[in-house]
């Protein structure tokens, strides 16, 4: 420490009691801010197509599910995964996953009562085409053969019965829309058992959200343990669901951010230190930037705004900019004379308050929330480095250590400037060619930072059993339930995808016409012969035909059109399923019929599919096209607002400085900067995401207020090595997180990175040799 | 549907400790309760008559109940054709070759670990949520069960229990299914307190 760096307070003690209020206003305003991890409340909201999805899915809940599965080694039966199962359930119990709820005997008989009352509605065009082939005479004697088998068995005691009221089991058809996932699945005691046999299933529901990082911890590592245990008695379980993914997702945030920011910290202070060779120096050069934070989220508490921990993170790298003013600040005062460190950082405030001004106005909560949270802290910033930092930092005039580097760097830059901005055109030249490499992500999931195990575990599962939930859906919003069900299976139809749970159980009124109509023609048609076989069949096998009474009953035509409503799945196993896929709400019936079974391809091209084969009112929600469409709205608006950040960084140093190659030297290099740092990205084969966009805002920041610094001719000399401090230090902390394992992380730490040194190679090549040396700007 | 084989045995296994001067006593199910809390073991054999309208002749099954109360187990055994295991809180079923079957493909049979306890403690409740219980009028030493729910009664009329005349042991059960078929069951002399090998509830 150097107790000389810093002297005693400079300030009257009306100063320091203003400053103390000040503070404690701030802090108070921050205290009371609402922080939330819910990012739904900042997603866009101008965006109807992206507002209807985020709805839609939202509503529906599935991302709640936890899915559990069980295998055993060769020679370990499954039965012994059972034990292993029933504990984990035990286990995760108290952390909120529960076994789905299991449908009763009395709700499974009414299920069957109520299919059997409704039955010519409920067989699809596909069940009653089967029907043609099970009722000839072949199809009819194998069916008698295997009830008259089956009826025999001592421990059977109801198929006889059931057989003479249905004995071609067509009430039990309908009910193959609710098997278990993959086809030929079967459920034991609340267990899925694939039909290979070799794994069992067991799905929970989760009574929280997986964004609830704690408890999503907690229930994963009790998971973890539950894991572990089975391990040692022979039995793999295999974890799969989003709260695997989210808490994958912080843990690698977490553990990279345990490596990199000390590493980053340790790196920018040691070379801030180098500068001003004082711990005292080097924590003044921080406080605005520190105190700036505290600022920011204040003016959005007192702006009514919600404050989104992401969106926190991002202030606090876009407040990078403010460490800017802290050392230039420091380093004047340190130097005796900050006077002509002033001018310069008025107009770097200034240049930066119009440029993230241009947030506020856009329509993503999101983007408008982090204009407020930068504006407040860059105000907080200047007010702390422009009046608060001179009463604290001491003057101790003494060489600048970085000299014996920086004048002559910058000497070589002044000269022959001609040469430099060729070198930089030569440069822009090679780089430029790249942005047009450049694309927005296409595959989301490389933003993804889950471990490769868990991805594995998805994988697997998704092959072995097709799907965990349903996350596709067509979705039809008409003032009539019939209408809205009507056009979802037309749209089915032309799409020549199989009826959901939907369709099966609650057809539109067209369709139970049309189903019902078929049912007529084919027993009108087959109804004399059905009745002639199966008394021949009856006496082949021994059988009496009378006691089939009843099933030749129900198999007849039906004159009188059959009504269906969702009431009448009251009291069954159904109930819960047909409320959540249709329902009425805001003046509409909504009707949602999952799509399973898609390939991703697939799932991509539905949309496409469905406006071409099936345009009319019927919509596709999948959770990739959400994704895709956040994305590219985000990208759109960050675009508009790049556009008009430029024009207005444009506008205020125009107005301020009125001079054009000062405008040029300021300008220039920051846009230079970026065109290198994303033609670069661009020639890496590196994808754009939302927030590597977002970053060229703090690249165009620093950018701008060092190509300010360094336009001030007759001061250049001594505001490099603060200049070069400020994007070595950025750099410093951002290069550390290239090594992050979080793919977004590494991303964003490699843009930084390259940046920042775009900007610094830009600033020095191009703004001395622009401005010249003559008088700073006005 | 098996489960109602289960509802036949908790009928079953209960007067079979009953005290014989006791059977002049009007039959009630506490009686049942507290004359099954003394039983160890149970071995009984049976044969089943399947009266089926869609066949001309009766089929015919022989078969053996075992219960062990220390074990918490029971086994229903119809020879040569099937086995029903309850052990460790689970119902298994083996077909005729021994193999077992998957259990999870019927319904019944995931229902059925509740009766199994029943048949174990003798406790009566589950089943008076499902049946009406109550003893014949005229005195005679049987039980009639009909459905509570209009659901279960499009399956079964109703379900009689006769037991012998001093009530140690039931002498027959008749289940009448919707469309009146009929099963019945012939239950022999029970013996009790024999000592029941493990085995016998871990595989056929």
């Amino acid at each position: 420490m150097d107790p000389g760096a810093v002297g005693r307070p400079r300030g009257g003690w009306g100063f320091w009691c203003a400053c103390a209020a000040l503070l404690v206003l701030l802090g108070l305003a921050a205290a009371r801010a609402r922080f939330t991890s819910d990012l739904k409340a900042m997603l866009p909201t101008n965006d109807a197509e992206l507002n209807r999805l985020v709805g839609f899915l939202d509503a529906r809940g599935t991302t709640r599910l936890l899915a559990i599965e069980a295998t055993t080694a060769p020679g370990v039966a499954l039965e012994a995964a059972k034990p292993e199962l029933a504990r984990l359930v035990a286990d995760l119990a108290p952390r909120g996953a529960t076994p789905l709820p299991q449908p009763g005997a009395a709700e499974m008989a009414h299920l069957v009562q109520v299919i059997e009352a409704k039955l010519p509605v409920l067989l699809t065009a596909e069940q009653l085409a089967a029907l043609a082939t099970d009722s000839a005479p072949a199809g009819l004697r194998a069916q008698l053969a295997r009830i008259r088998q089956k009826a025999t068995d001592p421990d059977d005691v109801f198929t006889a019965s059931a057989a003479r009221a249905d004995l071609l089991g067509l009430g039990y058809r309908p009910l193959q829309a609710l098997e278990a996932i993959s086809a030929g699945a079967a459920y034991d005691h609340g267990l899925i058992v694939h039909p290979d046999g070799r794994s069992l299933l067991l799905p929970l529901q989760v009574d929280f959200d997986p964004g609830e990082s704690g408890r999503t911890d907690a229930l994963m590592t009790a998971a973890d343990a539950a894991v572990a245990r089975a391990a040692a008695a022979g039995v793999t379980l295999s974890v799969v669901g989003s709260y695997r993914h989210f808490r994958d997702n912080a843990v690698a945030l977490r553990a990279d951010s345990m490596t990199t920011v000390p590493l980053g910290a340790a790196l920018i202070a040691l070379l801030l230190w180098s500068l001003a060779r004082s711990w005292t120096g080097v924590l003044a050069m921080y406080l605005p930037a520190a105190l700036s934070l505290i600022g920011a989220v204040a003016v959005l508490s007192v702006c009514g705004g919600m404050v989104a921990l992401p969106l926190v993170g991002f202030a606090a790298t876009l407040l990078g900019v403010a460490v800017d003013y802290g050392i230039q600040m420091t380093t004047a005062l340190r130097a005796g004379d900050a006077a002509p460190v002033h001018r310069p950082l008025l107009m770097s405030w200034l240049v930066s308050l119009c440029a993230f001004a241009g947030l506020l106005t856009s329509p993503v909560p999101a983007l408008a929330s982090l204009g407020v949270l930068v504006l407040g802290g860059l105000a907080t910033a200047y007010l702390a480095a422009r009046w608060l930092l001179p009463r604290v930092v001491a003057a101790k005039p003494r060489p600048d250590p970085w000299r014996r580097w920086t004048l002559p760097l910058l000497a070589w830059c002044e000269r022959f400037p001609r040469r430099r901005l060729l070198l930089g055109a030569l440069i822009t030249l090679a780089l430029a060619p790249g942005l047009g490499r450049l694309a927005m992500v296409s595959d989301l999931q490389r933003m993804d930072g889950s471990q490769p195990a868990t991805r594995a575990a998805l994988s697997t599962f998704l092959e072995r059993w097709g799907s965990l939930e349903s996350t596709n859906f067509l979705v039809c919003e008409q003032p009539e339930a019939d209408a809205a069900l009507d056009a979802i299976v037309t749209a089915r139809t032309r799409l020549a995808l199989p009826p959901s749970r939907l369709e099966q159980f609650m057809p539109g009124a067209d369709e139970r016409a049309r189903r019902q109509a078929a049912w007529n023609a084919f027993w009108t048609a087959h109804g004399d012969a059905f009745r002639a076989d199966l008394a021949v069949a009856c006496a082949e096998l021994g059988l009496r035909p009378a006691a089939f009474a009843a099933s030749l009953a129900r198999y007849q035509p039906v004159a009188e059109p059959i009504p269906l409503t969702l009431a009448d799945w009251d009291g069954t196993p159904l109930t819960l399923a047909l409320a959540g896929l249709l329902h009425h709400g805001d003046g509409a019936w909504q009707a949602a019929s999952p799509v399973d079974r898609l390939s991703r391809p697939e799932t991509i091209a539905l949309p496409a599919r469905v406006a071409e084969l099936a345009p009319g009112p019927v919509w596709v929600a999948t959770r990739i096209h959400m994704a895709e469409r956040l994305v590219a709205v985000l990208s759109s608006d960050l675009a508009r607002r790049g556009l008009l950040i430029a024009l207005t960084v444009t506008v205020a140093v125009v107005l301020l400085v009125r001079r054009a190659r000062p405008c040029l030297a300021m300008l220039l290099p920051p846009a230079v900067a970026l065109a290198w740092t994303f033609g670069l990205l661009g020639w890496m084969g590196e994808e754009l995401t939302p927030f590597s966009v977002l970053v060229a805002a703090f690249v165009g920041g620093i950018g701008i207020d060092c190509a300010i610094f360094l336009a001030q001719g007759e001061q250049r000399a001594r505001l490099v090595s603060p200049v070069i401090a400020c994007i070595a230090t950025a750099i410093a902390g951002t290069s550390t997180m290239i090594v992050a394992h979080h793919p977004l992380l590494a991303g964003v730490g490699l843009t930084l990175t390259i940046g920042m040194g775009s900007c610094l190679v830009a600033c020095l090549l191009l703004t001395p040799a622009l401005a010249g040396r003559g008088a700073p700007p006005r | 549907m098996k489960c109602f084989l289960m509802l036949c045995a908790c009928a079953l296994i209960a007067p079979l400790l009953a005290d014989p001067a006791a059977a002049a006593e009007a039959l009630t199910l506490e009686r049942l309760r507290a004359a099954a809390a003394g039983m160890t073991t149970l071995r009984v054999p049976f044969t089943q008559e399947k009266h089926l309208a869609i066949l001309d002749e009766p089929v015919v099954s022989q078969g053996v109940l075992e219960i062990s109360r220390p074990l918490q187990a029971v086994r229903w055994e119809f020879t040569g054709r099937s086995v029903l295991l309850f052990a460790h809180d689970h119902v298994r079923r083996f077909g005729a070759e021994g193999k077992e079957e998957l259990s999870g493909r019927d319904p019944g049979l995931q229902s059925m670990a509740g009766q199994m306890r029943a048949l174990l403690s003798g406790d009566w409740a589950p089943m008076k949520e499902l049946f009406d219980i109550a003893p014949d009028t005229d005195g005679t030493p049987r039980l009639v069960l009909t459905p509570r729910t209009p659901d279960l009664a499009r399956y079964l009329t109703r379900l009689e229990i006769r037991f012998r005349p001093d009530l140690g042991a039931p002498e027959s059960i008749l289940l009448v299914a919707n469309g009146d078929d009929r099963t019945e069951y012939h239950f022999a002399p029970p013996q009790t307190g024999a000592e029941i090998p493990t085995a016998r509830f871990e595989r056929p």
